[in-house]
């Protein structure tokens, strides 16, 4: 039991302290069940039916106590272990979707009982453990927040339970402890309201302010090196992608792409000068068709690795500009395949990682549809008019178109990679129209087979408008025959698929590329955005001696861009509200989830370096101002009899100002460092600053002492009860105060 | 020898006991002394690297799982480098940091103090206190536990602080405590430990408060049938005892059943309490109690310490019915007993007397009939007035 023998402030009581422990956890679940928004782990009802839950139990807190405790003694274990057993047996082997559902339901039954101390715990641990997870996983920047959000909670949760829970209480039963039935909410935060200090409030920011500063310093200092050990059950990948960027692609498939506003890649470039107006990023090459569905024959020369570092085999160094990096950030979900600009000699990874270099196609690719951003670097990046030819590129020169059917190519007739560049759908109604074509673009003569291109596709422009809307009538003939035989609008694949038939039926081995198109630079943090909306499909035509060239047949777009023509002044400067939020996850990215060894000695170098010119700066200063009263020293007598009078008067001024002051001075410091005073009890203080004006009064014949006037004495007493008695036996200190000037002012009266 | 209650210093942690002029029982954490701030600053931060002696900090469960947490986490962070484990491990740490800081905030202002009277009554509950006192400004002081011990008895007991304690407020945790033996004995806080704020650390400050007590025997039960006739009257010799006679002697507070009519009324007036007249009267049947401790009289343990408790009961009967004249243990000279301080000295002194195996009676005690002990039959113990077997023990009924 207690005795306060003064009156104490307003408090909440023990039962108020334990409510808001509890909402405070529910707080908690609520803030972990944000981040699982984040994450496809298929419990979209059940993360609805949770939140809904927790949110309605804060609300009404007092329903949670009705529920019976033989719920919670029998019913609630049984069903969980069954739930969780199955859900785990069923989704193996992925584990992570079962895994959080298994959370999502610990977390809604801890939610809703009357926790004790190891319950609150529990609820505790859970919800930083799903908070990391989602964290780990998406690489969000909304864990900044949720973190953020996450940390005061925890610590006045945990904080409430030291306090409501001390070791020595005795046990009371469940039910009790709440008494939500005498909950209200309009007098619980009155209460709150009430009993607050804005003084501890302040205090308390203060210091989550030094924790977030703290937690800041450890995090740079923290000494990062490579252990490449990644877990895999870290890595979430996702089955799903874009279906535009995938290795089989059928009709209609990059246009559903385009539809998407979101940002899909993010490339950091050194040199804002380098980039093209319009850059081509590559991504798939799709050499096959059939029946409308262009796909990657998957037979090219492949390179399978797992590291962190690639050397592109056959791709020189042209010069110091190539040892620029370029830094890509590819969202989550996109795709397997790396987009790049060009040429590249050298890619890497911020950690190790299975990834194959398709290198007859010049296509890069990790081996899953990673969940969460990848991060790569291209050394080297150019963007190339002609990529070059690989060895066995040769074997097209002198080929000729190859027909296949439906019931595919005839027999002896090649249908690998490169051969796969030739390949026609060989029915005669098809063969009819494209032999047309070819001949009202040809006319007999023989071209380049860059006029070849020029040609084909001005005469596609002509024919065709763009369109996202297409409508392609029907009939016997392949899908894009159909189309070109008609004069309907097209999109990119169309432009793109018809070439591709047009070029291979008049000789020319071709392959249809797609990716992204083109871009913004964000002015904010200057880096390139690239958003889905810019997927795109285009072709690369064999040019039958160097390489591939490209060609994009969809109007509105440069149809051979042979020169790598960059000009920075006319690149796409996006400097709106959507850009200045997609800055901050670029920020979040670089600063934070890149922070790697690098920028540690990156950062401790500049550090040294405005150190060191702090230094310097503060050196000259000294320097100079020494050197200038050098200068007045030798100066001094110089000048005129007044100037010299004047500058004597100051010097001397100065010198008694000192003396005069010094005892003051010294007086000062001999405080400072014995402390005594600053030790005491301020109102201590003030008595003894009474009792020295008291005792020691000056008047015109000098200092006096304590003058016989009446209650002198008695004040005098009363002031050195304050300044030396004990706490209970003071009078009230300010009637004190007021008497003592009452009498000193009476004393000079 | 006056058996007076100390209070003793800690020998490891001096400056644990306060410091101020006037409150000098006070403890205190001893994190900063009165010295210059800057000092003091020096002080602390030696303080973080190397503690006071014998203070401790041990995680708790809660700490464990929280260190075991955070060694996952950097394993799992350098394993896969990655950045958002480092921040969540930098965060926890950081958490604990602060968690060492606000420790030390919370005991920094708090100052404590043993609160227990000086003499206690075995038998008795009595209360053992720890007064505490926050002499911070603006945070307030939670979750302090103190360690009490009795010493000699080997019994301990850890009390709690149920709320806070605003700044400038003082507060008292409270023991119920039952001695079962009389003696001198030793209370003693020896220690102090607050999980304060989070729970994860268990911090445990050594410095101790010690008060020695004595604790008076318990009442006994006996009979006391003194002798009466004349040959036990000393023939012309009176003895002045407090009584009904002309001659004033004391005035002294009013105890129940006193006669209104001896009631001082100026004096009372003057110190605003009930003050009465002791007067004199020649009293011949006044006793002086002896007691002689022995050790070839009293060999059993229990008997002597029965002794104890009866020679305390009577005392304090004859006190109450005024005659007791004086008291005496072994060769010390008779002192007389005319306040109730007098009656407490001896009660001190037969709680706390040993066994004697040299002594030189007192040979001519004259002017009181003298009560003496002897060991009587199976525990009990004889009462003696003179050579005449005035009464025993009885059997407790506990």
């Amino acid at each position: 039991m207690s005795d306060h023998t003064t009156p104490g402030q307003l408090r909440l009581t023990t039962i108020e302290l334990r409510q808001m422990k509890w909402m405070l956890g529910n707080l908690l679940a609520l803030v972990s069940l944000w981040t699982l928004i984040y994450i496809d782990a298929q419990a979209e009802l059940l993360l609805a039916a949770t939140t809904l839950t927790v949110i309605i139990s804060l609300i009404r807190p007092g329903w949670t106590g009705k529920i019976p405790r033989w719920v919670w003694n029998v019913a609630v274990p049984i069903i969980l272990t069954i739930s969780i057993f199955v859900d785990f047996w069923l989704s193996m082997p992925d584990l992570i979707p079962p895994l959080v559902r298994m959370l999502l339901l610990l977390v809604l039954v801890r939610s809703l009982q009357q926790r004790r101390r190891r319950e609150d715990l529990q609820l505790l641990l859970m919800c930083l453990f799903m908070v990391m997870l989602t964290g780990v996983l998406t690489l969000s920047m909304s864990f900044g927040f949720q973190i953020l959000l996450f940390t005061p909670i925890g610590l006045a949760l945990l904080f409430l339970i030291t306090l409501t829970e001390p070791v020595n209480q005795p046990y009371i039963p469940l039910g009790m402890e709440y008494r939500w039935d005498l909950f209200q909410w309009r007098p619980f935060i009155q209460r709150i309201r009430m009993v607050q200090d804005v003084r501890v409030v302040g205090m308390i920011g203060g210091l989550f302010i030094g924790v977030l500063g703290v937690s800041f310093l450890i995090f740079i200092i923290m000494p990062r090196f490579q252990i490449n050990q990644a877990i895999p059950f870290l890595n979430l990948s996702t089955t799903r992608s874009l279906s535009g960027f995938s290795d089989r692609i059928a009709f209609g498939d990059v246009v559903d792409v385009q539809l998407d506003e979101r940002v899909a890649l993010r490339v950091d470039v050194p040199d804002r000068s380098r980039i093209p107006v319009s850059p081509y990023w590559r991504m798939v090459v799709l050499d096959k068709y059939s029946d409308g569905v262009f796909e990657m024959s998957g037979e090219s020369e492949v390179t399978r690795l797992r590291t962190n570092t690639y050397r592109v085999p056959r791709m020189q160094r042209a010069g110091n500009e190539e040892r620029e990096i370029w830094t890509f950030y590819l969202e989550g979900g996109i795709s397997k395949y790396l987009p790049v600009v060009g040429r590249l000699h050298h890619l890497r990874f911020q950690e190790r990682r299975r990834f194959e270099h398709l290198r007859s196609l010049h296509v890069f690719n990790t081996t899953r549809i990673s969940g969460k951003v990848l991060f790569y670097q291209a050394e080297g990046a150019v963007n190339m008019d002609v990529l070059p030819a690989f060895t066995t590129d040769r074997l097209l020169n002198g080929l000729g178109p190859i027909h296949t059917s439906k019931e595919g190519a005839s027999a002896g007739t090649a249908t690998s990679y490169p051969f796969t560049t030739l390949m026609v759908p060989g029915e005669a109604q098809n063969l009819e129209v494209l032999d047309q074509i070819v001949d009202e673009i040809m006319q007999g003569k023989s071209m380049t087979p860059q006029a070849f291109s020029a040609a084909v596709v001005a005469y596609l422009q002509q024919r065709h408008r763009y369109s996202l809307q297409v409508n392609i009538p029907g009939g016997d003939q392949d899908l894009m025959v159909r189309w070109l035989a008609s004069d309907e609008p097209g999109h990119c694949e169309l432009f793109a698929g018809a070439f591709t038939l047009i070029a291979r039926q008049a000789g020319y081995p071709t392959r249809i590329v797609t990716g992204f198109r083109g871009g913004v630079w964000n002015g904010y943090e200057q880096y390139y955005m690239v958003r889905n909306k810019n997927a795109h499909a285009w072709c690369e035509v064999y040019d039958g001696k160097n390489g591939w060239f490209r060609v994009d047949a969809t109007p509105g777009n440069d149809a051979l861009e042979l020169t790598a023509s960059v000009n920075s002044s006319l690149l796409n400067i996006d400097l709106t509200w959507g850009a200045y939020f997609d800055s901050l996850r670029i920020l979040w990215y670089r600063r934070i989830v890149k922070f790697d060894q690098a920028q540690q000695r990156e950062l401790a170098a500049r550090f040294g370096e405005v150190s060191a010119g702090l230094i310097q700066s503060l050196r000259g200063t000294i320097r100079e101002g020494l050197s200038n009263s050098r200068q007045w020293i030798t100066d001094f007598g110089s000048g005129s009899i007044w100037t010299v009078l004047l500058r004597v008067a100051l010097v001397g001024g100065a010198i008694l100002g000192i003396l005069k002051m010094s005892p003051y001075l010294w007086q000062q410091i001999k405080r400072l460092r014995n402390g005594s005073m600053n030790n005491l009890d301020p109102i201590r203080q003030k008595a003894g600053q009474w009792l020295a004006r008291m005792n020691y009064r000056k008047t015109e014949g000098g200092v006096v002492g304590p003058v016989p006037i009446d209650g002198w004495q008695d004040v005098l007493s009363d002031l050195r009860r304050i300044r030396y008695g004990r706490l209970a036996d003071w009078p009230e200190p300010s009637s004190v105060f007021r008497q003592a000037r009452e009498v000193l002012k009476r004393a000079r009266g | 020898m006056n058996a007076s209650p100390t209070q003793s210093a800690d020998p490891i942690h001096p400056i644990r006991n306060t410091t101020s002029e006037i409150e000098q029982d006070w403890s205190e954490p001893g994190f900063t002394l009165p010295q210059s701030r800057f000092r003091n600053i020096l002080r602390v931060l030696k303080q973080l690297i190397r503690p006071l002696k014998g203070d401790k900090t041990l995680p708790t469960s809660v700490g464990l799982i929280l260190i075991g947490l955070s060694l996952a986490i950097g394993i799992a962070a350098y394993n896969t480098s990655s950045n958002i484990l480092f921040m969540t491990l930098s965060l926890l740490l950081s958490c604990l940091i602060l968690s060492g800081v606000l420790a030390w905030m919370n005991l920094h202002g708090t100052r404590w103090k043993l609160a227990v009277a000086p003499r206690i009554r075995a038998g008795q509950s009595t209360s053992l206190s720890v007064d505490m006192v926050n002499t911070k400004t603006i945070l307030p002081t939670y979750s302090l536990c103190f360690e009490l011990k009795v010493l000699r008895a080997d019994k301990s007991h850890q009390m709690c602080q149920q709320e806070g304690l605003d700044p400038g407020e003082r507060t008292r945790l409270v023991w119920r405590y039952t001695p079962s033996r009389h003696g001198s004995e030793t209370i003693a806080i020896t220690r102090l430990e607050s999980l304060y704020p989070f729970g994860f650390l268990r911090k445990i400050l050594s410095g101790w408060q010690r008060q020695d007590i004595i604790i008076w025997p318990k009442r006994t039960r006996y009979s006391f049938q003194p002798p009466y006739g004349s040959q036990w009257r000393h023939q012309g010799k009176t003895i002045l005892m407090s009584g009904h006679g002309p001659e004033l002697i004391n005035l002294r507070h009013y105890r129940p059943g006193d006669a209104m009519r001896t009631v001082h009324w100026k004096a009372s007036a003057r110190v605003r309490r009930l003050l009465v007249r002791e007067t004199s009267e020649e009293r011949q049947d006044a006793y002086m109690i002896l007691l002689e401790t022995p050790d070839s009289l009293w060999t059993d343990e229990v008997q002597f310490e029965t002794l104890s408790r009866l020679a305390v009961s009577i005392s304090e009967d004859l006190y109450t019915r005024g005659q007791l004249s004086a008291v005496a243990i072994n060769d010390e000279s008779p002192r007389p007993v005319r306040r109730i301080n007098d009656l407490h000295g001896f009660w001190d002194r037969a709680s706390t007397v040993e066994k004697t195996d040299h002594y030189t009676p007192i040979v001519n005690l004259q002017g009181a009939t003298i009560i003496t002990f002897a060991p009587g039959k199976d525990a009990q113990v004889d009462i003696y007035v003179g050579s005449h077997h005035a009464g025993t023990t009885q059997a407790d009924h506990d």
